[in-house]
């Protein structure tokens, strides 16, 4: 078999100084879009975070999902606002400092489809801004781009290295 | 004599990164992307001098200081916030997201066991 054909994409480093710069840029400014959903998720009562988890019930995108919106988070809307802001504001932390990036892409695309799903059909939304949103953690998970001016790209070597268990599960999420 | 190593680099980084968060005590509107509160300014100011210091130095125990620091910073920013304490006035979801990449990342830096060949992958 072709060593080529068996290389995985993400094992390819981007050619140039400036692909990796606007590739760090990209996920650096991902982590500023989460830091800015973060924070107006304003404990203890989570107000604006009620309004538009209920959009998913007052203007429904994809039937099961309004029902589990409807019947499960919003009777228990308090826990589920606490989750988001932790994931928010951690997918925010993480991705500035490119530690875990591919895990953190992934989390990024759920999250990113639990708000489509709320707020796609609500009034004066633009349907781009969630699928751009959704591709650009595409992006950052294809080409792993912690390895590119973040942590990943510092701490891999030394988690390849390690047999422990954390170091390799921090090897798939890097 | 120590010597710095590519994470020595990365923590040196992240005190520099904290130290320029502060620039969003200036910059507003479409480009006001984090909140710091007004007690947070020391907080920020040392635990980034501390992180700067334990890269210059290739100190790890002044790395995990900083790390834990800003972790710790993270989560009384949290319960402040949630309490609605005024020393949190100023802060937010934002505040707490940026301290905790911070903690997390500088003590990931500095727990992490050294590798025999310290070369960073994607610089």
């Amino acid at each position: 078999m072709n060593t080529s054909s068996t290389m995985r994409a993400v094992d390819v480093r981007p050619a140039s100084r400036l692909d990796r710069a606007l590739l760090a840029v990209v996920r650096i400014g991902l982590g500023f879009l989460w830091l800015g959903g973060a924070s107006w998720k304003t404990p203890p009562d989570f107000g604006g975070l009620r309004d538009w988890t209920g959009a998913a019930v007052k203007y429904p995108v994809f039937g099961p999902y309004s029902w589990l919106v409807e019947h499960l988070v919003l009777p228990n809307f308090l826990v589920f606002a606490w989750g988001v802001l932790l994931v928010e504001a951690s997918l925010g932390g993480f991705l500035l400092v490119g530690l875990g990036t591919r895990f953190w892409a992934l989390v990024g695309m759920a999250q990113t489809m639990a708000i489509t799903l709320s707020a796609l059909r609500a009034p004066n939304e633009w349907p781009w801004s969630y699928f751009l949103m959704l591709m650009a953690h595409f992006a950052i998970f294809a080409t792993a781009a912690g390895r590119y001016f973040g942590l990943d790209g510092v701490l891999r070597p030394a988690w390849r290295q390690s047999s422990s268990r954390l170091a390799r599960l921090l090897v798939r999420a890097s | 004599m120590n010597v710095r190593s590519g994470r020595d680099r990365a923590a040196i980084w992240l005190g520099v990164g904290a130290l320029l968060s502060l620039v969003f005590l200036v910059l507003k509107r479409e480009l006001h992307f984090v909140d710091i509160p007004d007690a947070g300014i020391p907080v920020v100011v040392v635990l980034g001098l501390l992180a700067i210091a334990g890269g210059r130095l290739a100190n790890r125990a002044l790395t995990v200081v900083a790390g834990a620091g800003f972790l710790l910073a993270a989560i009384v920013q949290l319960i402040l916030h949630a309490n609605g304490n005024s020393l949190a006035n100023g802060s937010n979801g934002s505040t707490f997201g940026l301290w905790l990449g911070l903690g997390f990342g500088l003590l990931a830096l500095a727990v992490t066991p050294q590798q025999r060949t310290d070369s960073p992958e994607g610089m």
